[in-house]
């Protein structure tokens, strides 16, 4: 794995001053300044909300500043749009990836800038694409990216980590120069984010500056050479990496210093509430039994893939099950969907809270209440808004909500905020099992300790929680009990005396 | 209610009253150039003549709103009333008759729904086949025949004026649209309908049973589409094969106008109400000024496409503004 604290050149390629960014109701960036070196990895870091998706998306053209100068290479900046940023050299990955899932791994990196060439010499004006040239382009970039890839394979076919790896490709195949990586770890296993981290020395060896976003501290000390910390839109502090520890990072994001991450404390562990026994499904389950106590925490660990979130969809009837029996209170239970399953307390959070989670376009109070319509509603289905008011107010002061009020518009919450909501709308339908798919991932630091003492708070409430995560510091911190899956299996189960990273990781890989 | 949250949600309503300023506009241009257009009789007559495609449009902001589309309404609306047609010159029965053209409304809305609710196919090629498969089978059923003869208390479900000026259309209208509107914007399925538009997973992963709300509503609209043939032949007092035949693009065209986003989510029903008023405005000024149906068309497919190319672009400048979309409430 790379190792970097190299000396930082003095060279600045990318220049932001006094930048200043408002939407409606929000100051999203306030002076905001940051400063690029030629081949460093400048690590970005700050709790959500912060402000530094609106700082890449100004440097990508997403947005304009409202005020402040932008410089590259010492000449004004004006990006006009996300297009003319891969014009002048400026490319961003994103955590989701933006490939075309159909098409070739040599298709997507010359999407939009084929390499063309007259069909018959002199016809100019019939113009085919030019596949040696792009093949041997293409070739030429993942030479330099030290990997040897199928340019013919299909984009859907690759895992996450390759998929990643063409967004970058496809970058390079644009000249870039300043490449952004926002949170590029989240979806990858330890093993893809060593090769992620190799990929990235190499493109640093070759002179290209990045500013590296991620969540995850210990990313930061691994691969970066200086951090600027972002705190409520404005600059907090620059620094190289070898001067600056974990402690200190943490209190200059969240403005205070946080002792223990994971307050998970022992509560009463009570009778077993729900059990599941040889649940199989075609191609994803090879029969998995669990059961579940009042007031505890289940982990459920294991690489991505591992039939994690297949499981969890089962055993809530948001799929169906080809075989396997789920008993309630020692009861068998029959409900058939996920409608069934809420009615018999069992609720689900998914990990994709944009997708699955949450209609981000619709309030925090039609959000949190959405499940649950038919209970504030008469016979003639009318809402009633008082009691849709008292319920959505109630949730949003329980997990404290940053919010304007009920009525404001999802999408314009951070990230941990919409997670709350998204916790929120599952603690409103009163659930007794809790079925919590990566609760915190892509959410900061702060929001993330609230997130874990809420699950504490619910545990000690006596709610029974599957949690499932990647975070292995969380399945650690939090469960009082851990069960590994691998290929569809149960590959292990460990009590909160024997757990270990070590011993997760054996079971998992 | 913040401040902010209201501030997102003005420009909706500035829109609907601009429309509505609109409808006056377009009154006072065709008084000013035809002053019998003032007159009570004619200019209530409008709200006869939209009967039908107000009736109709009321379920298409319920389906256009979950980002749908039902091409196929007018030629229910044509085998509804070729159903009423043949049961009656059959039977001699009215019941029978108005039964008859009831089920097959509803039939047909049920089979668009199923198509779509079961499988994945985009409800604009469902309804696309189901419209050549309506109108094939009423011209099966009718051939070149048109059923007439109809008993006058028939008529009257169209025919009667209230006061001597208000059609009776007026009345069906303004009830409908009050319970449309009552569950458009506060009642549990206005709010789905809104969800399924914008995120139709998240309401699946919310326990909420989405295939069968779309089932539901492509079914209403096909028992609405019945009930406007009812109301269109009580005027006519024929039924034909010809009948219904440019009634899709009214209809589609009333609800886009009235700010029902053709991406779903977002949606108006009192817009509907107004859109559908400025059609028979057109429609009704238009024959007073003596301009032809293909004047009146080419009008119709101007309005829409100018209300798709304003909301592009109001969308577009939202999204470059920094913005988000508009709380979904309107």
């Amino acid at each position: 794995m790379q190792t970097a604290h190299t000396e930082v050149s003095s060279t600045t390629v990318l220049h932001l001053e006094g930048i200043s960014k408002s939407f409606p109701g929000v100051k999203a960036l306030n002076n905001m300044a940051i400063e690029l070196r030629l081949g460093e990895i400048h690590a970005v870091c700050g709790e959500n909300g912060a402000g530094k998706s609106t700082l890449m998306k100004l440097i990508t053209g997403v947005y304009r500043p409202d005020s402040g100068t932008m410089s590259l290479n010492g000449a004004p900046l004006v990006v006009h749009n996300p297009n003319d940023a891969y014009a002048k050299g400026i490319a961003i990955i994103f955590q989701e990836t933006s490939l075309f899932p159909e098409l070739t791994v040599l298709e997507n990196i010359f999407m939009g800038h084929e390499v063309l060439r007259p069909l018959l010499g002199g016809l100019a004006f019939l113009p085919v694409l030019d596949y040696p040239t792009m093949r041997a382009q293409a070739k030429e970039i993942f030479s330099r990216l030290g990997m040897d890839l199928d340019l013919d394979a299909r984009v859907a076919d690759l895992g996450v980590a390759t998929k990643q790896m063409v967004e970058i490709a496809k970058a390079l195949s644009f000249d870039s120069s300043i490449l952004i990586l926002d949170e590029p770890t989240a979806a990858l296993t330890s093993r893809e984010v060593a090769t992620l981290f190799d990929t990235i020395g190499k493109l640093k060896a070759h002179g290209v500056s990045m500013l590296y976003i991620s969540h995850r501290l210990d990313e930061i000390f691994q691969i970066a050479d200086r951090v600027t910390v972002i705190r409520d839109g404005e600059h907090v502090h620059t620094e190289d990496v070898i001067k600056v520890t974990r402690d200190q990072l943490v209190s200059w994001m969240v403005g205070r210093t946080l002792h223990n991450l994971y307050p998970k404390e022992d509560v009463e562990i009570g009778e077993v509430v729900f059990e599941a026994r040889d649940i199989r499904q075609e191609g994803k389950l090879g029969g998995v039994d669990l059961s579940l106590r009042r007031g505890e925490i289940l982990g459920l660990s294991g690489l991505a893939g591992s039939g994690r979130t297949e499981l969890a969809l089962a055993l809530a009837g948001l799929t169906e099950r080809d075989s396997g029996e789920i008993l309630i209170d020692g009861k068998p239970a029959t409900f058939r969907d996920y409608r069934g399953a809420m009615a018999r307390g069992i609720v689900y959070i998914s990990e994709d809270r944009q997708k699955y989670g949450l209609v981000v376009p619709m309030s925090v109070s039609e959000n949190i209440t959405l499940p649950l319509l038919h209970r504030i509603s008469g016979l003639a289905g009318i809402i009633n808004r008082g009691k849709e008011g008292t319920i959505s107010d109630r949730y949003i002061a329980d997990l404290s909500i940053k919010t304007p009020g009920g009525d404001f518009v999802v999408n314009n919450l951070s990230g941990g905020n919409q997670q709350k909501v998204s916790v929120a709308k599952a603690l409103a339908m009163e659930p007794r099992i809790l079925i919590l798919d990566e609760p915190t991932r892509g959410v900061d630091v702060g929001a993330k300790s609230e997130i874990h003492r809420i699950i504490c708070a619910l545990a000690r409430s006596g709610k029974s929680i599957i949690m499932i995560s990647s975070d292995l510091p969380e399945i650690l911190g939090m469960s009082d009990r851990v069960i590994v899956m691998k290929g569809g299996l149960k590959v292990g189960e460990l009590s909160r005396a024997e757990l270990s990273q070590e011993k997760i990781l054996e079971l998992a890989l | 209610m913040s401040d902010k949250a209201r501030a997102s949600r003005r420009p909706r309503i500035t829109y609907q009253v601009a429309l509505g300023g609109l409808l006056v506009a377009l009154i006072l241009l065709f008084g000013a150039i035809e002053p019998v257009f003032f007159y009570p009789d004619v200019l209530f007559d409008v709200t006869s003549i939209v009967g039908e495609i107000g009736i109709m449009a009321l379920a298409m902001t319920f389906i256009i709103t979950t980002s749908g589309i039902d091409l196929s309404v007018g030629f229910i609306l044509q085998l509804s009333a070729i159903s009423f047609g043949a049961v009656f010159a059959g039977t001699g029965n009215l019941a029978l008759a108005v039964s008859a053209a009831m089920v097959a409304g509803i039939l047909c809305g049920f089979l668009n729904g199923l198509i779509i609710s079961g499988t994945k196919i985009p409800p604009l090629v469902t309804t696309l086949a189901t419209m050549s498969l309506f109108r094939g089978l009423s011209m099966i059923l009718a051939g070149v025949n048109s059923f007439s003869g109809f008993p006058e208390g028939f008529k009257k479900i169209s025919t009667t004026l209230l006061f001597g000026v208000v059609p009776i259309q007026f009345i069906y209208l303004i009830v409908l649209f009050l319970v449309f509107n009552l569950v458009y914007t506060r009642g549990r399925l206005g709010r789905h309908l809104k969800g399924i538009g914008f995120n139709e997973n998240a309401l699946i992963f919310s326990g909420i049973k989405t295939k069968r709300i779309l089932l539901l509503i492509y079914t209403l609209s096909g028992f609405m589409a019945a009930l406007a043939s009812m109301v269109y032949l009580g005027r006519l007092s024929s039924a034909k094969t010809s009948m219904g035949n440019d009634l899709n693009l009214q209809v589609i065209t009333a609800v886009v106008l009235g700010g029902t986003s053709i991406v779903g989510g977002i949606g108006s029903m009192s817009g509907t109400l107004i859109g559908v008023l400025i059609i028979g405005v057109l429609r009704k000024g238009f024959t007073l000024l003596n301009l032809s149906g293909n004047v009146f068309n080419f009008t119709l497919g101007l309005i829409l496409i100018v209300a798709l190319v304003i909301f592009a672009v109001l969308e577009r400048r939202k999204a470059l503004a920094g913005r988000t979309q508009p709380a979904a409430k309107t």
